[in-house]
């Protein structure tokens, strides 16, 4: 267990206070009784007792000890260290495709997700050196080579943004070969692990990426929840109308169930003219074509 | 509290007495004496100088010898009540110096009924003990004399009981709570009452132990004002005691409080002597007519 301060620590010094508190007598109320004869040998029970003896019963006093070790405890901030992620190099590798920008039940986009956990993985770290790697459909982008500054690593993961095309984590394999080192001549103390945050979508393609090290996949968001617009294309026709194309592709691994709706202009009254129901098997890419569309 | 129903229901009582009496005045109880009461004793021969109204003609008839009868002569019982008017006997919701008083009026009246001749005792003031005699006239003058009792300083009732007047065989009544050092420690409380037991017997008296005691001593677990720390004052030597309270230390004064009571209940029995804990709480009805019913011998 790591603690992340230690300046809670002089609460402890409460402990002691507790326990002289507990050995000083309250100054204690006037009560009339007949005769105290009765109650004096309580008396004499109660100083024949030695010092530790006079504790064994309070039970009040351990609570409130172990109250204040725990909030001292909390205050510390602890987190228990996950083997293997002390040491060595890491490669962060960062999906920006355009689904990344889906926002989930939780309010936050992918991306957001993904840099949230990215940015713990950078905290929790220790003696571990980063490089940061984001990809979408331009190619990789070598956002930080080996830094061990948790504070501008995290700066660095929170200015990424998500763009608006789609991607392949493979096109990163040229990027992540060159910071995993010779992969032929193998070196195990420099060899860097690859960290993959992605959707769906690249999840798919975790198992394309090759490398001497191990890797990590950190899947954000419901997989089947990444159907795409491919494109959407119109004719118009000898008679006035229109025959519109749509192309719908699921890049999750599971079945999904999606709804194609076509609406007029946005400038009128955002009718809705046409409704498709399409189920899409894993990985399916098909056509929704829209006819004679006034 | 003690009306005319009370005083009547009282009326049919009598103290038992272990001894017979032999050297008071007239009164109702057997004696050892021949005298002139209507209970017929013995026969003896007749020696001159003897009232001849005496002689058993019938006898003499039949016998051709002179004969007198004897009759048994009845006596007074001296029946002494000491009341301990310590500054503890005044505690309680219900103050166990009145119990006291009231279980005192209930004794000397039984005795001024029985022709008993009855000495009230202030354990304060040995000297000058209350004598009720003739019956139960004497009742306005006890009840005024009773209530004109305060309770307060110490008494030490081993030092009272050794001052009590030699007057023959009869009944001593202690009503006290017996809150007294010598009394409440363990060792040495049971000599003292063996000694005092073994004073009144020499003195052939009756004795019966009247401990008072308040509901408040008898129960104090159910006091919710003795937790926590408590100055414990003391109503006779004005000592505190400074305790912090809890269930234990409750636990542990009833412990030593059952102790107490069962060290003077033992010592009691082995004598011979009677012992009976009267509560303030209990109804003075229940007090005399059941719980102490063992106190009479009719």
């Amino acid at each position: 267990m790591i603690f992340e301060s230690l300046w809670s620590l002089f609460f402890l010094a409460a402990v002691p206070i507790i326990i002289v508190l507990y050995l000083l007598k309250p100054r204690g109320t006037d009560y009339l009784i007949s005769s105290n004869l009765l109650w004096k040998k309580l008396l004499k029970n109660e100083q024949s007792r030695t010092f530790f003896e006079k504790f064994i019963h309070n039970i009040l006093m351990y609570l409130q000890i172990l109250i204040i070790v725990l909030l001292v405890i909390a205050l510390m901030s602890p987190f228990i260290q996950v083997n293997g992620r002390s040491g060595g190099r890491k490669i962060l590798l960062i999906d920006t495709s355009a689904s990344m920008q889906h926002v989930g039940a939780s309010g936050k986009s992918r991306l957001e997700e993904a840099v949230g956990q990215a940015c713990d993985y950078v905290r929790t770290a220790q003696d571990t050196r980063f490089s940061v790697v984001s990809v979408d459909a331009t190619g990789a982008r070598l956002l930080a080579v080996d830094i061990a500054d948790a504070d501008s690593l995290v700066r660095t993961l929170q200015d990424i943004e998500c763009s608006d095309s789609g991607g392949s984590l493979l096109l990163a394999q040229s990027v992540l070969d060159t910071l995993m080192g010779d992969t032929a001549a193998f070196d195990e103390e420099n060899a860097a692990d690859v960290l993959v945050y992605t959707d769906g979508a690249g999840a798919a393609e975790f198992g394309g990426l090759y490398g001497a090290a191990k890797k990590e996949l950190y899947v954000v968001g419901d997989a089947s929840s990444n159907i795409a617009n491919e494109y959407t294309v119109f004719t118009r026709r000898e008679d006035g109308l229109y025959d519109v194309m749509v192309s719908i592709s699921n890049y999750s691994d599971a079945e999904a169930d999606v709804d194609v709706s076509l609406y007029e202009d946005a400038a009128y009254d955002k009718k809705m003219v046409a409704l498709v129901s399409m189920h899409l098997a894993a990985s399916e890419s098909r056509i929704c074509l829209f006819e004679e569309i006034d | 509290m003690l009306d005319a129903a009370f005083f009547d229901r009282l009326s049919r009582l009598r103290l038992s007495m272990g001894h017979k009496v032999s050297m008071n005045l007239t009164g109702n109880r057997k004696s050892t004496q021949k005298g002139s009461s209507t209970e017929f004793s013995d026969f003896r021969e007749y020696m001159p100088g003897d009232d001849i109204r005496r002689i058993d003609w019938n006898a003499y008839g039949r016998l051709d010898r002179l004969y007198v009868k004897e009759y048994m002569e009845e006596k007074e019982a001296v029946v002494s009540i000491l009341i301990d008017t310590s500054a503890s006997m005044d505690y309680g919701l219900k103050k166990k110096g009145t119990l006291a008083c009231l279980l005192a009026a209930a004794f000397a009246y039984m005795g001024l009924n029985n022709m008993d001749r009855v000495m009230l005792y202030d354990m304060q003031q040995m000297q000058t003990p209350f004598v009720a005699s003739g019956g139960k006239r004497a009742l306005p003058r006890l009840t005024q004399w009773l209530e004109q009792r305060s309770f307060d300083k110490t008494v030490d009732i081993s030092e009272a009981v050794r001052q009590l007047p030699m007057k023959g065989p009869g009944v001593t009544l202690i009503i006290s709570d017996f809150l007294q050092e010598s009394f409440v420690e363990s060792s040495q409380g049971q000599e003292t009452t063996r000694r005092l037991l073994r004073f009144l017997e020499y003195r052939r008296q009756k004795t019966a132990f009247l401990h008072v005691l308040a509901g408040e001593e008898l129960s104090v677990g159910l006091s919710q004002e003795l937790t926590g720390t408590r100055n414990l004052i003391d109503m006779e030597e004005k000592s505190t005691l400074r305790l912090t309270l809890d269930t234990s230390s409750i636990r542990a004064y009833e412990q030593a409080l059952q102790g107490f009571l069962l060290g003077l209940r033992q010592e009691c029995a082995r004598m011979g002597a009677f012992y009976a804990v009267c509560n303030t709480e209990t109804d003075i009805y229940q007090l005399i007519f059941q719980e102490l019913r063992r106190l009479y011998d009719i």
